[in-house]
């Protein structure tokens, strides 16, 4: 904090700077910059103006200034596109609004195979991230603020500023997919690999509503597509990591036609064995191998639009699961999408949307590679193999269009999506004279859900600006199979296992901007999640935290929160820091009650409060070295029980060095957890978490125009240690040395 | 190529909606009765239907009786049960239950008897008719089918219970009621209801190696009448079930026992 406070320091001086040489202009420059392959809004795109203002375009691609009339020459820059230079000629008392493609640049575009970018929040961590990435959690893992829930070497699922589950949002290309395996082994995140990505969108709480209705925050992954401007392109790469003797390759193709039609394949296979965690310690039964094939087809209509295709396929198998009682055997996600995009349809309608998506994610595990012992000794269920299986189908479609002037821009979305899931488990008793037993998890639960978002960005004045976000859904819920309803009756009449829900959630930000350093934004949201359909209709779901048996709740109510949430921001040339504060109040909070003896069922409870506070600071110290800092802490309460929020991360910080200079790119990173102390132990079963400190080095040479070679130590100081939302204290990867070697053509 | 199969059944699906599936009308046919023997005396013709072939446990009789020269059915009689087992050395009795009225319902007295072992059964169906006040005895005898339903449980204040199962034709998944009967045995040849005992149930699924669960939501049999005691089961899985039961008196545990069901 000592180090942080001299930081606040320097923008405080500049800050007094600007004030005294500030004079306030009359007119305003703003623009969009888009990617100009895909159509996508670019955001940190660097617009310098007469070579010494400057500003960076936001996750929607916008971008202002406020100047004194007169003429002006703008360039516009990003890494991996072609930068462009303008001239502008602003008369006096108006607004000009420009709409800048940036071509991506064919050499270097490559180098970023997953762009990143904070929805509506800049990220200060963005420069070089992506240099090293192995998997998506690679990705999600250097957002601030957001932690994974950890089961195994494989697949680990996000919780965002402490929220997690239903409270969050993943979703591909916008499209609904939903995890198969009722004891959450398959997050979404499992079924898409870094080479089928161009961005990660992250927005933390309320305050975008566009892809579901959330209260925690959305995740929203954006394929990379078929490129219409490169004629041909091959990247492979391999790789080796060490502390898991994990093997892998990728690769991704491109080929186009005359501008107009275009076709992107790529593909991966892994295989991993046991990893170790630090001091040496082997962890038996935590290898996994898995393969993932995509295409993308792409064809222009016209010069406005294009209609795409694409698909997605992921196979795993034999996947160990050390901090459950079961494994993974297999799992087969097929991921289908087609799109019709047309853009600059009139001067004010500038985008239109169709898009038609299906998805099908197959799931199966078992406790068959348990031994005889393990399987006797466990808490629950001993004396007997469990394999269980699990399917999720979700078929959607969204219309979206945009509507845009100088002072407004107005998106609106419709969406329907239909999910279908069903899980099933058998029980074979070893003692032979017991008779086996079966049971359905998820009795082909149906969610027929129809929604309209609405987005609304207004320019209110030189320095402010507001956005209003509102989302309605509709969504209507019963189970089919007959033979898995009964049990569900059990519980619930019949006519209560039919449900429906009308939510709605508004959200509004403003930003006021003092100058051209320093911002405010302040946010406001209200909005509620609907619950899942484990929660609505789960039948007898262990939960190896606890050690309950969980019942769904048809009659659950949506949980409700208030959130606010205030930021300062400061920007310079060579500086760049930010604070964050956050709160949120829940109503109708879900979790589990206890029916009797083992069995828990999903209720409503009201108050659970959340509270947090974020920073980071980057500082460009040369041109070729970057210092960055991120800190985060998150409070919980919960006045029900009296007792803390589970799964809470503990207090966080994160230091960084990056190195850059022509072929050369190192990254040196500290991070630093504290203890988490405040744990649940009535709502679930949680144990105190040791703080700990890792060290990881990581670095990428440019030996030619076509290889490249991605080296670093992860955990130089091989330290045990686990995180606290790691399930039963899995221990994270002891040192790893890791090493890929990349080969490109074009 | 499945996979246009599937975009075809996606294109489908957008534009079918959900549909629900009505539940059948439950079902309000009589149930069918199969004739088990039948006997004659004074004129009078007594049939015997029995909705199973007789077992060790509850079983429901539903008597015809008609005028064995006019071949008229006759629906007011007064009717009494004695089901009796010849054991060589010895006789005994079993709890039963006589027609409740004097007038037949859909043309049949229904009675039961909870036969407590298996084996060559007696049984004397006396009976006064109301139309012309003839009365007499009809003996028959048929071959009771072992179960496992009846429990002979001595308890802890020495007197002697019968624990009877209601059977029930298929054990579900999920809610089911649940009936059990409860007697005692006086003399060889008297075995009363028990009327003012509780009833707790627990339902365990055995996996061996003392391994198992229970579920939540039962309803403990609770006494209706003639000491037949009524609750509900929950069976969260299918599979083998044991039914855990201890009968108490209001202030300790007589008697405990336990059947075991298959699920499905």
């Amino acid at each position: 904090m000592k180090v942080l406070r001299q930081f606040m320091f320097v923008p405080l001086i500049l800050f007094i700077f600007a004030c005294l040489a500030y004079a306030w202009p009359s007119v305003k420059l703003h623009g969009y910059v888009y990617n100009a392959r895909n159509g996508l809004a670019l955001p940190h795109v660097n617009i310098v103006i007469n070579d010494t203002l400057g500003a960076s375009t936001g996750l929607d691609g916008h971008f202002e200034f406020i100047l004194p009339d007169g003429s002006y020459r703008l360039q516009v820059k990003r890494i991996g596109f072609e930068s462009l230079s303008y001239t502008v000629n602003i008369p006096e008392d108006t607004c000009k609004v420009l709409h800048i493609d940036l071509q991506p640049a064919v050499l270097s575009m490559k180098e970023e195979i997953t762009v990143f970018a904070e929805r509506l929040e800049q990220d200060p961590l963005n420069p070089n991230r992506n240099k090293w990435l192995n998997n998506t959690e690679d990705i999600i893992q250097r957002f601030e603020g957001v932690n994974l829930f950890k089961r195994a070497n494989f697949a680990s699922e996000p919780s965002i500023r402490g929220s997690s589950m239903g409270q969050i949002s993943i979703t591909i290309d916008g499209a609904k997919m939903f995890y198969a395996c009722v004891d959450r082994m398959d997050p979404i995140t499992a079924y898409i690999e870094v080479e089928n990505l161009e961005q990660a969108q992250l927005s933390k709480g309320s305050f975008d509503l566009e892809h579901n209705q959330t209260i925690g925050g959305s995740l929203n992954f954006v394929t990379e597509k078929a490129d219409y401007q490169q004629s041909f392109f091959l990247e492979s790469e391999g790789g080796y990591e060490s502390v898991s003797a994990l093997r892998r390759f990728r690769f991704k193709a491109n080929y186009s036609s005359n501008n107009d039609w275009a076709i992107r394949l790529s593909g991966s296979v892994k295989k991993s064995d046991a990893y170790y965690a630090g001091k040496n310690r082997l962890i038996g039964n935590s290898g996994f191998n898995k393969n993932n094939y995509a295409l993308s087809l792409g064809r222009k209509i016209g010069s406005k639009s294009d209609l795409h295709f694409y698909y997605i396929g992921d196979n795993a198998w034999d996947i160990g699961y050390p901090a459950l009682i079961m494994d993974a055997r297999k799992t087969q996600s097929h991921i289908f999408n087609l799109e019709y995009n047309a853009k600059d349809i009139t001067p004010l309608w500038n985008r239109f949307s169709l898009k038609l998506y299906y998805n099908t994610v197959k799931h199966w595990m078992d406790d068959y590679g348990r031994s005889i012992e393990e399987i006797f000794n466990r808490d629950v269920m001993p004396g007997m193999y469990m394999p269980m299986y699990g399917t999720s189908s979700t078929s959607g479609l969204i219309m979206s269009f945009t509507i845009a002037d100088m002072q407004n821009i107005f998106t609106g979305r419709l969406e329907y999506y239909q999910l279908a899931a069903f899980a099933d488990m058998d029980m074979y008793p070893i003692q032979a004279d017991k008779a086996p037993a079966y049971l359905i998890n998820i009795a082909d639960a149906r969610i027929n859900n129809a929604a309209i978002s609405l987005k609304y960005n207004r320019i209110l004045s030189r320095q402010s600006s507001f956005r209003l976000d509102a989302r309605f859904d509709y969504s209507l819920r019963n189970v089919l199979n007959s033979y898995g309803k009964r049990p569900l009756q059990s519980l619930y009449p019949e006519s209560d296992l039919q449900n429906q829900y009308h939510v709605f959630g508004i959200s509004a930000n403003y930003e006021y901007r003092f100058n051209d350093n320093i911002s405010a934004v302040f946010k406001l949201g209200n909005s509620q999640r609907l619950p899942t359909h484990l929660e609505n209709y789960g039948y007898m779901l262990y939960n190896v935290q606890d050690n309950f048996f969980y019942y769904g709740n048809p009659s659950l109510k949506p949980e409700r929160s208030i959130q606010v949430e205030s930021g300062i921001n400061w920007k310079s040339n060579k500086l760049r820091w930010r604070l964050t504060t956050y709160a949120s109040r829940i109503n109708d909070y879900i979790s589990g009650y206890i029916l009797e003896g083992e069995f828990k069922k999903y209720e409503n409870f009201s108050l659970v409060y959340l509270f947090g506070a974020e920073g980071s600071l980057s500082w460009q110290v040369t041109n070729s070295l970057i210092f960055f800092l991120s800190t985060g802490y998150t409070y919980g309460q919960n006045t029900v029980f009296n007792e803390p929020l589970p799964y809470i991360p503990p207090a966080e910080a994160r230091l960084k060095i990056n190195y850059t200079r022509e072929r050369y790119f190192f990254e040196g990173e500290a991070r630093f957890a504290a203890s988490q102390n405040r744990i649940a132990y009535k709502t679930t079963v949680e144990d105190k978490t040791p703080g700990f400190v890792i060290l990881n080095l990581r670095s990428q040479i440019i030996l030619s125009s076509q290889w490249r070679l991605k080296a670093g130590i992860e955990n130089i100081l091989d330290r045990y240690y686990y995180e606290h939302l790691s399930i039963n204290n899995l221990p994270g990867k002891g040192r790893n040395f890791y090493l890929g070697i990349n080969y490109r053509i074009n | 190529m499945k996979y246009y199969i599937y975009l075809l059944v996606f294109m489908i699906s957008i534009f079918v909606a959900c549909n629900d599936t009505t539940s059948n009308p439950t079902d309000n046919e009589l149930p069918s009765y199969s004739k088990l023997a039948e006997g004659f005396a004074q004129g009078t013709k007594i049939e015997i239907f029995v909705e199973k072939t007789p077992f060790v446990g509850y079983n429901r009789f539903h008597l015809a009786i008609s005028d064995s020269a006019s071949k008229k059915s006759i629906s007011n009689a007064q009717i009494t049960l004695k089901p009796i087992m010849d054991m060589g050395t010895m006789i005994h009795s079993a709890p039963y239950e006589n027609p409740l009225s004097d007038k037949a319902e859909n043309g049949y007295f229904s009675c039961a008897v909870v036969f407590i072992m298996s084996g060559m059964w007696q049984m004397e169906i006396s009976f006064t008719r109301q139309d012309n006040q003839e009365s007499g005895t009809v003996k028959v005898e048929f071959d009771v089918a072992p179960a496992s339903l009846v429990k002979k449980v001595t308890g802890s204040d020495s007197v002697q219970y019968f624990i009877t199962l209601v059977e029930n034709d298929k054990w579900q998944v999920g809610m089911n009621d649940i009936e059990f009967c409860l007697h005692q045995k006086t003399s060889m040849m008297s075995f009363p209801a028990v009327e003012n005992m509780q009833m707790s149930m627990e339902p365990w699924m055995d996996m061996g190696n003392n391994s198992g669960h229970g579920s939540p939501n039962n309803e403990n049999p609770v006494h209706q009448t003639m000491g037949h005691y009524k609750g509900k089961v929950n069976f969260t899985m299918s599979g083998e079930w044991d039914i855990n039961l201890d009968i108490n008196n209001a202030f300790t545990t007589i008697a405990s026992t336990k059947f075991v069901v298959t699920v499905e």
